[in-house]
C-alpha cells in the first residue's frame, strides 16, 4: 500500500521542491528521514546532512508509530489523498552538565541569567552561578524554604523572593560583589505555609495552604529590613493553594488541592472561571508563548488547558507516563511546544505538546522524587529534588 | 371259534399270518354295526374285499347259547367281536391283564425304577454328541430379514406400502388437558419420612444356612471394626448382631437387644427432625447479585498507592492527622512520634520517649498533639500550622491551673518553653494507657487505662478536663475489658466498647442509653459515623458489623470481607467512605451512603481493597485514617510504613 505525501517545512535553509511523493504505507520516522534526505543532497552539504536528524509531524502530531497506523488514528479516509508532512529539526536531547550538591532536599530553583536560585529544606536559600559555583546561602527562615521567584539578577545584585514554611516571604535583595544583604523586607500575613509565589513585574501574589491567595507590591523600602503587609487576599479556594501563574497582567490562574482551578481577574478580584478537575493539582504553568496551561496532578498525568476558551472542552490533552504526582511543570521560554515536568517518580520529562503518548526525552538521574523544575533560562533546565541534588541539564 | 393268537410285542408282526386267520376290518369304529345288519358281509379288508359273516354269525339264539355255556369250558373268557363277527377266547395273560387293570393294579413285572437311560450323559465323552459347525448365518445379520426389509423399503419407496403414522394415544385425543400450561409441580411432602428398617433376612433366620453364620475370625473383624470406624458416642448406638443357628424353632432363645433395638426406632422416629432443606430455585445466577451501583460509579475513592512515609523503625501503631490536611503524625513501637509533611513525605519532626507510642490524637481545637505513650499523656505543642492558633495554645497552657486534690490517682504538670521546646503537658496515671480520644470541642480527653486484674474494670476509664484540670472516672462500675471509646461528633454521649458490646451512655444524664450485641467474640475497634447515627464495630474475627442506631440493637449488616482479623475501621470526616484494616495485608474501602431520611438504609458498597503493605509476624496494617477532606487514605504497618493512597 502506498500513500502520498507532500513535505513541508518551516526551516528555509532545509527547504525541499514541493513535489508530491509516493511512499509506502508503513514507513516509519527513520525511512522519512532517508526519503528527506535524499531530497535534501543536492541542496545542503554531506557534513551537514550527516549531523542533521529530523523529527515529522503530521496531522499536527509527532509521528511515532509508522505513517499508516499515525493516519488511521486520526481519520482513516485521509489515507487516499494527499497528506503533508512536517519537519521539524530534531533537537537533541538536554545534555545532563552538572550537579549541585546540598545539605537537605531542593523543594524550588529558579535561573535567571546566569545565577541559579535554589531553595532548600534546610531554611537557607542559596545563590549558584551557572558554572556550578556556590556564591552564597542565605539563611533568614526558620522553616523549609518552599517556593521562589527571581526579580532581578545582573552584574552581581541580585533580587528575589523566597516563602517559606514558617508564613512569611521574604524578600531578598543581595549584592554578591559586596557580598552583603541591602534589604531584607519580610511579608507576614499568612496563616499557613507558602506554597507558591507568582511574579509579575511590580506585583507578585503567594499562595498558601491557609486556602487564600494574597497580592504584594513590590514598592521600595526605604528600610534595610521592615515588615510588609499584603495588599489584597482572596479567599480562593476551599483548600491548599498549590500552585498559581499568571496569564496576563491582571489575570491569576490558581491550582487547588480542592480539585479545581480558576482564573481570577485582579481587577475586579472575582474568579472568572472554574474548571473542576477530580484530582487535586499539584502545579502549574502558563507558557508565555501561547497561554495555554500546563498542570501536573496527583492522578500522574499532565493536562493541558486552553483557558482562553469560553465555551467547549477546555481541556486540551492529557500526557501519561509519570508513574507517580507530578510535582511541577514548566513551559520552555522560547517554543509554545515544549515543556518540562518533574516528578515523585524521580524523572524529569521533557514533553512536545504535539506528541501525547510519550515524552521526547526522560532526564534521568535523580535518585529520589524531584521536588521542582525550571526552565527560565532556555538553555539550561534544572530539577532538584529529595536527594540533596540540583541537576543541570544544557538545551538546544 | 377260532382263537386268536396274542401278538407279542416283541416279535414282529406277521402280516400274512394275521390275513389268513382274521381279515381286519376297516370300516372304522364311528360306523355303528347296525348298519350291515340285514347284508351278509361285516365289513371290507384291506383289499376292499368283502368280509362275509361267519355261518354263526352275531347273535345265536337261546338254545345255542344254553348249550355252549354247558358245554364250553372256556364260555366264561370267550367274547364275541362285533367288527369281525368272531368269538374270541381270551388267554390266561389276557384275563390277568385285564384283572389288573380292574383293580388299579400294576404288573408285577413291571419294573417302576427302570435303568434311567441318559441320553445326553453327564460323564463328559470325548466326542460331542453333535458337533456340526456353527452356520455362518447363526452370526452375521439375517440374510433373509435383510431381503424382507429390503423388499418392503422398495414397497414403501415406490409408494405401494404406505408408512404407517404413529398412531395417537386414545386417551389423550379425546381429552383436554387442563394443567398443561401449569408447570408441573409435585406436591412436596411436608416431613421426610424415617428410613424404612429392612425385613429380617437370611441372617436374621434361626436357622440360617451355613455360609450366613460367622466365624470367630469374622466376628473379630467386625468387633475391630466398630472400634475404629466408630466414637465413643456412636458406638453406643450400633450393636454387632451375630447370626444363630438353632435345630428348632422352640429351641431359640429370648432375643436380649429386642427392647433396645426398638427404643432405638422410636428414638429415630420422633427425636430425629427431619425436615426439607429448601433449596433457592436459581434459574438465572446474575439474580443473586445484589442490585447495587458499580464502583466506577461512585468515585472519588482512593485506589492506588501513591506515597510511602519511611523513618520508623519499628511497627507503627497509630496515626492522626492535622485537621488543615498538611501534617500527619504516627506513634511506633520504636517510642518515637514523627510528623509528616503529607505531600512530601518529609518528616519534619522526631519526638523521642521512654515507652512505644500506642495512641495518638491532634487535639481538634488547639494546636496539641496528645500523645499516649506507657502511663503517660503528652500534650505537644509541635508549632506547626497557623501561627495564630500555636500562640493561643501556649498562652492557654500557660494560664492552666490543676489542682492535685481534684484529680484521683494521677498527676498533673505544665512544662513550659524553657525547659522543653515542645512538651507542654503531662498525665501521669498508675496503670498504662490504651488509647486517648478528645471530644470534638477539644475540652475532654477520654483515656482508656488497662487496669491491673485485682482493679475493677471501672478504674479503665478517665476522663481529663483540660480545661479545668480534672481528671475523673465516670464509672463506678463497668463490666468487660474496655478496647475502644468514642464522643459523639454532636451530642454528649459516649460510646465504649467492650470485647463483647458496645454500650452508649449518654454523659449528662449519666445514664446508659444503648447496648448493642454483636456477634463477635472480641471486638477490635469502633467508629461513629461524622453524622452520629451510624456505628462500624470491627472484630477480631473478620467481622465488621455496621449499627444503624435508629434502626435497632443488632447489627444492619455484617460483613465478612476479611480473611483475617479486623484490626481498624474508620469513616471519612466528609465524604461517603468508610475503610477497615486487617491483618490479612488488605484494606477495603467501602462507600456508605447515609440518607437523612428516616425511611431509607443506607446505601454500603465496598469498592476497593487496597494492597501494599507487608506482613510481618502476622500483622500488616494496624491502623488506617482518612485524609481529613481528600479521598485519601493513610495507613500504617508492622513494616514500619506509612502508606498514603490517592484516587
Amino acid at each position: 500500500m502506498s500513500i502520498q505525501v507532500q513535505f513541508i517545512t518551516r526551516l528555509e535553509k532545509y527547504s525541499v521542491p514541493d513535489t508530491t511523493l509516493v511512499i509506502p504505507c508503513s514507513s516509519t520516522n527513520s525511512q522519512l528521514e532517508a526519503i528527506l534526505k535524499g531530497l535534501l543532497k543536492p541542496t545542503v552539504s554531506s557534513n551537514d546532512l550527516s549531523r542533521l536528524s529530523f523529527d515529522f509531524l503530521c496531522l499536527n502530531k509527532l509521528i511515532r508509530s509508522s505513517l499508516e497506523e499515525h493516519i488511521r488514528e486520526k481519520d482513516e479516509s485521509l489515507l487516499e489523498s494527499i497528506i503533508s508532512i512536517e519537519y521539524i529539526e530534531k533537537f537533541q536531547g538536554p545534555q545532563p552538565e552538572d550537579v549541585l550538591m546540598h545539605d537537605d532536599w531542593v523543594s524550588a530553583c529558579r535561573s535567571l541569567a546566569d545565577s541559579i536560585l535554589v531553595a532548600s529544606y534546610d531554611t537557607k536559600v542559596h545563590l549558584w552561578n551557572n558554572q556550578g559555583e556556590h556564591i552564597i546561602s542565605l539563611p533568614g527562615h526558620t522553616a523549609p524554604v518552599r517556593s521562589l521567584a527571581f526579580i532581578y539578577s545582573d552584574d552581581g545584585e541580585h533580587e528575589f523572593i523566597s516563602g517559606s514554611h514558617d508564613q512569611t516571604i521574604l524578600i531578598w535583595k543581595y549584592d554578591q560583589n559586596k557580598n552583603n544583604v541591602q534589604s531584607l523586607i519580610t511579608c507576614k500575613g499568612h496563616q499557613g505555609t507558602i506554597e507558591t509565589l507568582a511574579l509579575q513585574k511590580s506585583v507578585f501574589c503567594s499562595g498558601s495552604f491557609d486556602k487564600t491567595i494574597k497580592l504584594w507590591g513590590l514598592e521600595e523600602e526605604k528600610e534595610k529590613s521592615s515588615t510588609k503587609e499584603c495588599r489584597l487576599t482572596i479567599n480562593a479556594h476551599n483548600e491548599n493553594v498549590s500552585s498559581i501563574g499568571w496569564t496576563s497582567t491582571n489575570e491569576l490562574v490558581s491550582g487547588s488541592w480542592d480539585q479545581t482551578i480558576k482564573l481570577w481577574n485582579m481587577d475586579t478580584i472575582q474568579s472568572t472561571q472554574t474548571f473542576k478537575c477530580g484530582k487535586a493539582v499539584l502545579s502549574l504553568d502558563i507558557s508565555p508563548v501561547n497561554g495555554l496551561l500546563v498542570c501536573g496532578f496527583t492522578d500522574r498525568f499532565i493536562r493541558l488547558y486552553d483557558t482562553r476558551l469560553q465555551e467547549g472542552y477546555v481541556l486540551r490533552s492529557t500526557f501519561s507516563s509519570h508513574s507517580q504526582w507530578v510535582s511541577s511543570v514548566m513551559w520552555s521560554r522560547k517554543s509554545e511546544y515544549l515543556f518540562v515536568s518533574g516528578s515523585y517518580d524521580s524523572l524529569v520529562k521533557l514533553w512536545d505538546t504535539r506528541s501525547l503518548k510519550a515524552p521526547l526525552y526522560d532526564l534521568q538521574g535523580h535518585e529520589d522524587r524531584v521536588l521542582c523544575v525550571d526552565w527560565s533560562m532556555d538553555q539550561l533546565i534544572l530539577s532538584g529534588g529529595a536527594d540533596n541534588s540540583l541537576k543541570m541539564f544544557s538545551f538546544k | 371259534m377260532t382263537s386268536v393268537k396274542r401278538k407279542d410285542s416283541s416279535t414282529s408282526t406277521d402280516e400274512t399270518d394275521s390275513d389268513e386267520e382274521v381279515p381286519s376290518n376297516t370300516i372304522g369304529s364311528d360306523i355303528p354295526l347296525k348298519w350291515y345288519e340285514n347284508h351278509d358281509h361285516i365289513g371290507y379288508d384291506l383289499d376292499a374285499k368283502k368280509i362275509l359273516k361267519p355261518i354263526s354269525a352275531g347273535k345265536t339264539d337261546d338254545i345255542d347259547e344254553f348249550l355252549e355255556k354247558m358245554e364250553n369250558a372256556d364260555y366264561w373268557r370267550t367274547v364275541y367281536d362285533d367288527l369281525t363277527g368272531q368269538n374270541i377266547t381270551l388267554t390266561n395273560e389276557d384275563i390277568a391283564l385285564m384283572q389288573q387293570v380292574k383293580n388299579a393294579k400294576t404288573n408285577p413285572d413291571d419294573q417302576v425304577y427302570e435303568p434311567w437311560l441318559d441320553t445326553f450323559s453327564s460323564e463328559v465323552m470325548i466326542h460331542p454328541i453333535i458337533n456340526t459347525p456353527e452356520s455362518k448365518a447363526s452370526f452375521i445379520p439375517s440374510k433373509w430379514e435383510r431381503l424382507k426389509v429390503g423388499k418392503y423399503l422398495h414397497a414403501i419407496k415406490m409408494g405401494w406400502i404406505k408408512p404407517v403414522p404413529p398412531k395417537e394415544d386414545p386417551l389423550l385425543s379425546n381429552n383436554y388437558d387442563l394443567w398443561s400450561d401449569e408447570p408441573k409441580t409435585n406436591l412436596p411432602r411436608s416431613n421426610i419420612p424415617a428410613p424404612k428398617l429392612e425385613l429380617p433376612g437370611h441372617h436374621e433366620s434361626y436357622n440360617p444356612s451355613v455360609e450366613y453364620l460367622l466365624d470367630d475370625a469374622e466376628v473379630e473383624a467386625l468387633k475391630t471394626k466398630m472400634e475404629s470406624d466408630y466414637d465413643e458416642n456412636e458406638r453406643q448406638t450400633k450393636t454387632i448382631f451375630v447370626p444363630k443357628k438353632y435345630s428348632s424353632l422352640r429351641q431359640v432363645p429370648v432375643y436380649d437387644q429386642f427392647v433396645y433395638e426398638r427404643f432405638q426406632r422410636c428414638l429415630d422416629l420422633y427425636l430425629c427432625p427431619r425436615q426439607k432443606r429448601l433449596k433457592a430455585n436459581i434459574t438465572n445466577i446474575n439474580d443473586l447479585i445484589p442490585d447495587k451501583p458499580k464502583p466506577q460509579d461512585l468515585h472519588p475513592y482512593p485506589i492506588v498507592q501513591s506515597l510511602i512515609y519511611e523513618g520508623h523503625k519499628n511497627m507503627i501503631r497509630c496515626l492522626t492527622c492535622h485537621s488543615s490536611g498538611q501534617w500527619l503524625a504516627s506513634g511506633s513501637d520504636d517510642c518515637t512520634v514523627r510528623i509528616w509533611e503529607i505531600a512530601t513525605t518529609r518528616c519534619m519532626n522526631v519526638f523521642q520517649f521512654d515507652k512505644p507510642v500506642v495512641s495518638l490524637q491532634w487535639n481538634p481545637v488547639l494546636s496539641l498533639l496528645t500523645v499516649a505513650t506507657g502511663s503517660q499523656i503528652l500534650m505537644i505543642n509541635p508549632k506547626l500550622g497557623e501561627n495564630a492558633k500555636t500562640l493561643f495554645t501556649e498562652e492557654f497552657v500557660k494560664q492552666l491551673s490543676y489542682d492535685a486534690s481534684n484529680n484521683d490517682d494521677c498527676q498533673w504538670s505544665k512544662t513550659s518553653d524553657e525547659t522543653d521546646k515542645y512538651i507542654r503537658l503531662t498525665i501521669t496515671h498508675p496503670i498504662p494507657v490504651r488509647q486517648i480520644e478528645w471530644q470534638a470541642r477539644g475540652d475532654y480527653l477520654a483515656c482508656v487505662l488497662i487496669p491491673r486484674s485485682d482493679q475493677s474494670q471501672s478504674k479503665s476509664i478517665l476522663i481529663h478536663h483540660l480545661s479545668k484540670g480534672r481528671s475523673q472516672y465516670p464509672f463506678k462500675q463497668l463490666k468487660g475489658a474496655v478496647q475502644n471509646v468514642r464522643f459523639h461528633p454532636t451530642k454528649p454521649i459516649f460510646i465504649i466498647a467492650t470485647q463483647h458490646s458496645i454500650k452508649i451512655y449518654h454523659l449528662l444524664k449519666q445514664q446508659l442509653i444503648k447496648r448493642l450485641y454483636v456477634n463477635t467474640k472480641w471486638i477490635s475497634s469502633i467508629d461513629i459515623h461524622p453524622l452520629g447515627d451510624n456505628i462500624l464495630c470491627g472484630g477480631y474475627d473478620s467481622k465488621i458489623n455496621w449499627f444503624d442506631l435508629d434502626l435497632s440493637v443488632k447489627p444492619y449488616e455484617t460483613y465478612r470481607y476479611h480473611k483475617r482479623a479486623v484490626r481498624c475501621v474508620r469513616y471519612h470526616t466528609k465524604l461517603p467512605l468508610f475503610a477497615s484494616t486487617s491483618d490479612d495485608g488488605t484494606c477495603i474501602v467501602s462507600h456508605c451512603s447515609v440518607y437523612s431520611d428516616l425511611l431509607k438504609n443506607p446505601l454500603i458498597v465496598p469498592v476497593k481493597i487496597l494492597r501494599g503493605h507487608q506482613i510481618i509476624n502476622d500483622l500488616s496494617i494496624l491502623d488506617c485514617l482518612f485524609h481529613p477532606t481528600q479521598p485519601w487514605i493513610f495507613t500504617s504497618g508492622a513494616d514500619s510504613t506509612i502508606r498514603l493512597f490517592t484516587n
